[in-house]
């Protein structure tokens, strides 16, 4: 039954009010009753008593009176006078009835005995036992009283009076008393009752009322909880200042109140953090540690295209494919691309992050996921690789077009400016002069035309970042009197002056001879072209400056300058000051382009001043130490350096080249990959030593003469360090110092030019070595096989050969061996079949197979493959060298090599 | 005078080396290929090859090799001559073994110069 807790409390009160004043009630109208009752019957019996006793006196008076006056009589028999005396008294009131009895019965009797017979009477009261004492007997009969008292004469008993009075007065007069009582009682019965129930009604109002109250004021903190409660629930957190209850009831309410604050904060934060998470617009998710969804937001339904009902509780990835593999620790908290999985049935392109979320310790952990739709992303990604790979193929296809033409260029050119030459001389000496002229112009042309080619393809190669930089030490002085020899013939047919004044304390440049030469040929032949009949000063000088020496080369002429506009333009590409300019002073027009792009490749520049009419000057300044090539190729082309020490370190054996020549490095770098050795390349010692360090090589070549450092102190803290001291050290120099490199450590000594073969074998003897172990070279073509011999021999292995899998199958039966090389270039099911067989076979089974091709494998093919052979090399993409690679590293501890030969 | 043999695959270009060479007095023997250009130089044996890289059937590079692995004529100078202005190409030709390099279009003063240096070494 719902009651109001109100009700309840009052309904309690009440009830133990009412139960209280009805107990009471009962108790008192019950006692008061017994009382009254007995009251009553105790008074109405006394009464009785005393009535009875009454009558039994005068019933004994009677008949004591009448026994004594008759006594003579009795004796006489006189029965008239018996008889008188009796009439008389017969009359008395209430008297029924006299007998007078004798020793021998009745006498006489007057009246009658109400409910007895005479017979009756005589039986009952005239027996002898009467007479025989003077006792006066009583009888109480049917509403009658019977006295009878012996007759004594002479202290004889000679018979007794018998009084009967009949007690119909007292009755009746008890009766009425009765009556009288009962109603006395009954008076005050029903006093009392009315007095209790007025009472109890007082009470019980009264009860009512205090039930009201007490309940009223045992509810109301209630009420006023129930209703904050309320309030709190449609949002309205305001507490009420009064609050107006006991101290208990405010501790309640106060805790309460505090409670809803907590509430509200608690609300308002999680309200404005569900307002968060359905705003946004990534989808969210949170996955319990069963992979199950258990929470998502808005968007994540959105994107998805499913409702959150359908979403909890299903498990995260059959919506969502967020592959891990490739996340280390380090990368995990990365955003990774995945796919989605919408309602219908599409796949959306997404970037995921996912975060494990903090829980109580000992929970198994459940992780939040957020996913973003990357679908423009991924068109625009996909539309610029596609346009990268575009441009990449255009500018391979331009790469390939130029040096196409400037091959195919120069081989006609080479003809006409061969014959003409031939001619020339055929001419002058035949004495033709009228043919000179003619075949001169012609050799000119062809002469201008390579100058154009040679030009461009130097912009060319400057803007695909192939100029290379090959810095060296040489002597200023020697560079400016090569070109101001060159050019004095420029000078003297336009009849201009040049005074070249070269500071005498020039300290020897370290920088690109040729493009030195280069640039300041094209400075000065510019300035000869431009100036006629006039002064061209070329000034050389060294400037000490914070960040090193620098030299500039100062070129002044008197010809016909430029305008500011002129100036602006003069540095760009095919813009010579004015078009006009290259009908009559011929010249391509990129001289100035690319003599400035390579002042700043050697960390440098070119400036000019110059006015109209009044000639100009030019300043190339470059510095006396070029920077180290890793930067200032960085800076000329932007082109980043191909990969960290750390990636490359990652696969195969590195081999670090120290070297001050960058062509010989590049070389080296080529020569090793096609080995199979990764290259790292330092052309500075210092450089070199912090690399080393990075990356522990397997093996390091060391060049003699580097710019900071020699390489003896190189090789001297190489030796020293601890890490390193162990790697092999080949040394290079032009000059034979083998004792010298022998005594710091080096495993060999080379004089350059580099015998390669010979630093093949050297970095061969550095590998683990065969130890005399057994490989069984299986190929059809007895020229690789020697040459796969010869290079195993050499690091130490004892080798077989065998021409096909029989004769191979064949030489296992009294032979055995620790690995076997099978060319696949053999039919290819054949060479298949082989595997097979091999390893179908007792004796070869074990034996580690490494499968040479030259077939371009698909796949599957190379699956295949490798299902049966223990390793599997390209002939076309790894060379020889990889397969030797593979052949001693097969018998070092296996496992990690098959790790990365499988990841190949 | 040394004879010198010219393994060049470009008609004109060998024509014109071949006459300038023999004007200055040179034996010239020419050779279309690589292949052509080794058995010559084995049977002849001639004082100094002017070997082009790009050749048909066995390259430049390739043939200088074999050359320079051969006993008969491993003494024998050779110049190679490319078109490819890359040092690579030049790098390429001295690991194979060549004694010189020169570019095209033929500079025929500096050849001359690289032909007596490189007899005169010899």
């Amino acid at each position: 039954m719902s009651l109001t807790l109100k009700a309840r409390y009052a309904l309690v009160v009440l009830g133990l009010t009412l139960a209280t004043v009805l107990s009471l009630s009962a108790a008192l109208l019950t006692g008061f009753g017994v009382t009254s009752l007995e009251l009553r019957n105790s008074t109405v019996e006394s009464m009785e008593q005393a009535l009875l006793r009454q009558y039994e006196r005068r019933a004994t008076d009677l008949a004591r009176a009448l026994g004594t006056s008759i006594g003579d009589e009795v004796y006489l028999l006189d029965v008239d006078d018996i008889q008188h005396l009796v009439d008389d008294l017969s009359n008395a009131p209430d008297v029924s009835a006299i007998i007078v009895f004798d020793t021998q019965g009745p006498l006489y009797q007057v009246g009658t005995i109400p409910g007895m017979t005479a017979a009756q009477v005589e039986k009952h009261f005239a027996r002898p036992e009467h007479f025989a004492d003077h006792a006066v007997v009583t009888a109480f009969l049917a509403d009658s009283i019977t006295a009878s008292v012996p007759i004594v004469l002479a202290e004889d008993i000679i018979g007794h009076v018998m009084v009967n009075m009949s007690l119909k007065p007292i009755t009746r007069q008890i009766a009425l008393l009765r009556d009288e009582q009962n109603q006395l009682v009954g008076d005050s019965q029903n006093r009392s009752l009315w007095t209790s129930l007025g009472i109890t009604l007082t009470f019980g109002g009264i009860g009512i009322v205090l039930a009201i109250v007490v309940a009223n004021r045992l509810s109301r903190p209630i009420r006023l909880l129930s209703q904050l409660a309320r309030q709190i629930g449609q949002g309205n957190y305001e507490m009420p200042s009064d609050i107006g209850a006991g101290a208990e009831i405010r501790d309640l309410v106060e805790s309460f109140v505090s409670m809803a604050r907590d509430l509200r904060q608690t609300t308002f934060s999680k309200t404005y953090v569900d307002n968060i998470l359905h705003s946004m617009l990534d989808g969210l998710l949170v996955v319990g540690p069963d992979g199950s969804i258990r929470t998502v937001n808005a968007a994540c339904c959105r994107l998805l295209g499913y409702t959150e009902r359908e979403l909890l509780g299903q498990p995260v990835s059959a919506f969502l494919l967020a592959p891990m593999q490739g996340q280390s620790p380090a990368t995990a908290g990365r955003p990774r691309e995945g796919t989605a999985r919408t309602r219908s049935g599409g796949w959306l392109p997404v970037l995921v992050s996912s975060a494990e979320l903090p829980g109580q310790p000992g929970d198994e952990v459940s992780s939040v996921w957020l996913f973003r739709d990357i679908t423009r992303l991924k068109t625009t990604q996909n539309a610029l690789i596609t346009a990268m790979r575009e441009a990449e193929r255009a500018n391979r296809a331009k790469s390939q077009f130029l040096a196409n033409m400037s091959h195919e260029l120069r081989t006609p050119l080479n003809a006409i400016i061969g014959y003409s030459e031939m001619l020339l001389e055929e001419a002058s000496e035949a004495g033709r002069s009228d043919l000179v002229g003619d075949l001169r112009r012609i050799n000119g042309a062809g002469q201008h035309l390579l100058g154009l080619i040679n030009d461009v393809l130097d912009l060319s190669k400057i803007e695909a970042g192939k100029m290379e930089v090959t810095p060296e030490n040489f002597v200023v002085s020697s560079v400016i009197d090569d070109v101001v020899a060159t050019i004095q013939h420029i000078v003297e047919d336009r009849s201009n002056r040049l005074t070249v004044d070269v500071a005498p304390d020039l300290q020897p440049m370290y920088s690109d001879q040729l493009k030195v030469r280069q640039i300041l040929f094209n400075i000065l032949t510019n300035a000869a072209k431009f100036t006629h009949e006039g002064q061209i000063r070329f000034t050389v000088r060294p400037v000490k400056e914070p960040d090193g020496t620098w030299i500039e080369f100062i070129t002044t002429d008197t010809g016909i300058g430029m305008t500011q506009e002129q100036i602006d333009k003069v540095f760009g590409e095919f813009l010579q000051a004015d078009s006009s300019t290259t009908r009559e002073y011929g010249g391509t027009g990129l001289g100035l382009a690319i003599s400035r792009r390579m002042a700043r490749m050697l960390g440098g520049d070119i400036s000019v001043t110059s006015a109209l009419g009044e000639g100009s000057t030019f300043i190339v300044r470059l510095p006396a130490r070029m920077p180290l090539i890793s930067d200032s190729a960085e800076a000329a082309t932007g082109m980043p350096r191909a990969m960290t020490p750390s990636q490359m370190a990652d696969t195969g054996r590195v081999v670090l080249v120290i070297d001050g020549d960058i062509d010989f490095l590049e070389l080296t770098a080529w020569h090793l990959t096609r080995w199979g050795f990764r290259a790292v390349t330092a052309s500075r010692g210092g450089e070199g030593l912090r690399l080393a360090r990075d990356i522990q090589p397997f093996a390091i070549l060391l060049d003699i003469a580097l710019g900071d450092m020699d390489g003896w102190t190189v090789l001297k803290r190489l030796k020293k360090d601890p890490v390193l001291q162990g790697v092999p050290v080949i040394v290079s120099s032009t000059i034979d110092e083998s004792d010298r490199g022998h005594s710091f450590g080096a495993v060999d000594f080379m004089v350059r030019p580099i015998d390669w073969t010979r630093l093949f074998r050297t970095l061969a003897d550095q590998l683990p070595r065969g130890d005399g172990q057994t490989v069984l070279v299986v190929d059809q073509d007895p020229v690789s096989r020697n040459s796969l011999d010869r290079t195993l021999t050499t690091a130490g292995w004892t080798v077989a050969g065998a021409a096909s899998g029989d004769e191979g199958l064949e030489w296992f039966q009294d032979h055995t061996a620790d690995i076997i090389v099978l060319d696949l270039t053999s039919p290819e099911k054949e060479g298949k079949t082989f595997l097979r067989a091999f390893k179908s076979n007792e004796p070869t089974a074990a034996v580690p197979i490494i499968v040479v091709t030259a077939k371009r494998l698909s796949n599957s093919e190379r699956r295949e493959l490798y299902r049966l052979a223990d390793a599997v090399v390209d002939k076309e993409m790894s060379g020889w060298s990889e397969m030797v690679r593979v052949v001693m590293s097969s018998v070092e501890p296996r496992a990690p090599e098959r790790a990365e030969l499988a990841g190949e | 005078m040394p004879t010198i043999l010219i393994v060049e695959d470009n008609e004109m270009n060998r024509d014109m080396l071949c006459r300038r060479l023999s004007r200055k007095g040179y034996s010239v023997l020419v050779a279309q290929d690589g292949v052509e250009g080794m058995s010559v130089a084995r049977s002849e044996t001639p004082d100094l090859i002017i070997m082009d890289l790009s050749l048909p059937i066995v390259d430049g590079w390739e043939a200088s090799r074999r050359l320079k692995a051969d006993a008969t004529t491993s003494a024998i100078p050779i110049i190679a001559l490319t078109a490819h202005a890359m040092s690579t190409d030049k790098e390429k030709a001295l690991a194979a073994g060549c004694d010189d390099f020169d570019t095209k279009p033929i500079d025929f003063n500096r050849l001359l110069q690289k032909i007596d240096d490189a007899c005169a070494r010899r």
